[in-house]
């Protein structure tokens, strides 16, 4: 099921993710070997957790780039139309087991997962994916130094 | 479609030896992830590129991505921005972007290496 389009959902940006240079995340940032780990935001705040309460053993101190679950969707839109190739990108709920690490299992109602749908070969189109969203992140928070 | 999950464990990646008189940024390029390391001749390559960005530009930004590429976020003299990944198999990707126009100026999808020195000068 997907997540509501204008729903804010987080991705935690690992301090080698964080471009000191220019104040946001790189675009490695939002690669993946699987899916885009998100976190929602609304969703944990409605059971008084903060997004920070997430980062937990060696995540501490993660820095965090919001955007709008159909920014997804958008810039996919966007990068496929620039490349030529195809590329469809859906934030989903995503709270079972199989998607989410058993560290964070507590928090798992508010797990959500960018599905990325692509034809074999098609990287260019993912780096632009990826370096569109890394511009696009309207809360960057710096990972602690 | 890909869909799986990512542990916690899997998003921190130990920097090993096994790269010994390199960076330890090429240390942990070396170490691969998942049991899958890049081969000598990588490495090699990796410790070059590596060498000449930080000779070449100011305040480059180079970090392991969590699939074991390399990548180089780097500013150039010219004031455009080369990014790059090196694969853990020996796959040099490079873009060039003018982040003016915010149009990329250039693309190497199979760079060489003399290519990708040939954009730091």
């Amino acid at each position: 099921m997907p997540v509501a389009a204008e729903d804010i959902v987080c991705r935690f940006i690992r301090p080698a993710d964080w471009s000191r240079r220019d104040q946001r995340p790189r675009p490695g940032a939002f690669k993946d070997r699987r899916g885009i780990s998100l976190w929602h935001r609304e969703r944990l705040r409605q059971q008084s957790v903060a997004l920070e309460d997430l980062l937990i053993e060696h995540l501490t101190g993660w820095g965090q780039a919001h955007h709008q679950a159909g920014d997804y969707s958008e810039l996919a839109a966007v990068a496929a139309e620039k490349e030529g190739q195809f590329l469809q990108v859906q934030v989903e709920w995503r709270p079972e087991d199989e998607y989410v690490a058993p560290a964070w299992r507590p928090w798992r109602y508010a797990h959500a997962q960018g599905e990325t749908e692509t034809l074999d070969g098609a990287e260019e189109v993912l780096i632009e994916f990826r370096r569109l969203l890394a511009i696009k992140s309207r809360l960057a928070i710096a990972p602690a130094p | 479609m890909v869909r799986d999950t990512v542990g916690v464990s899997d998003l921190a990646k130990p920097v090993e030896s096994g790269a010994e008189g390199h960076s330890a940024i090429v240390r942990e390029f070396a170490a691969g992830v998942e049991g899958v390391r890049p081969g000598r001749s990588v490495v090699a390559r990796a410790n070059r590129l590596v060498k000449a960005a930080r000779q070449r530009t100011v305040e480059p930004e180079i970090a392991v991505d969590v699939d074991g590429a390399l990548s180089f976020d780097l500013r150039l003299s010219n004031g455009l921005l080369l990014l790059a990944e090196l694969s853990i198999a020996g796959n040099l990707d490079a873009s060039v972007y003018d982040d003016a126009a915010g149009e990329r100026a250039q693309r190497l999808p199979r760079a060489t290496e003399g290519q990708f020195m040939e954009l730091l000068r």
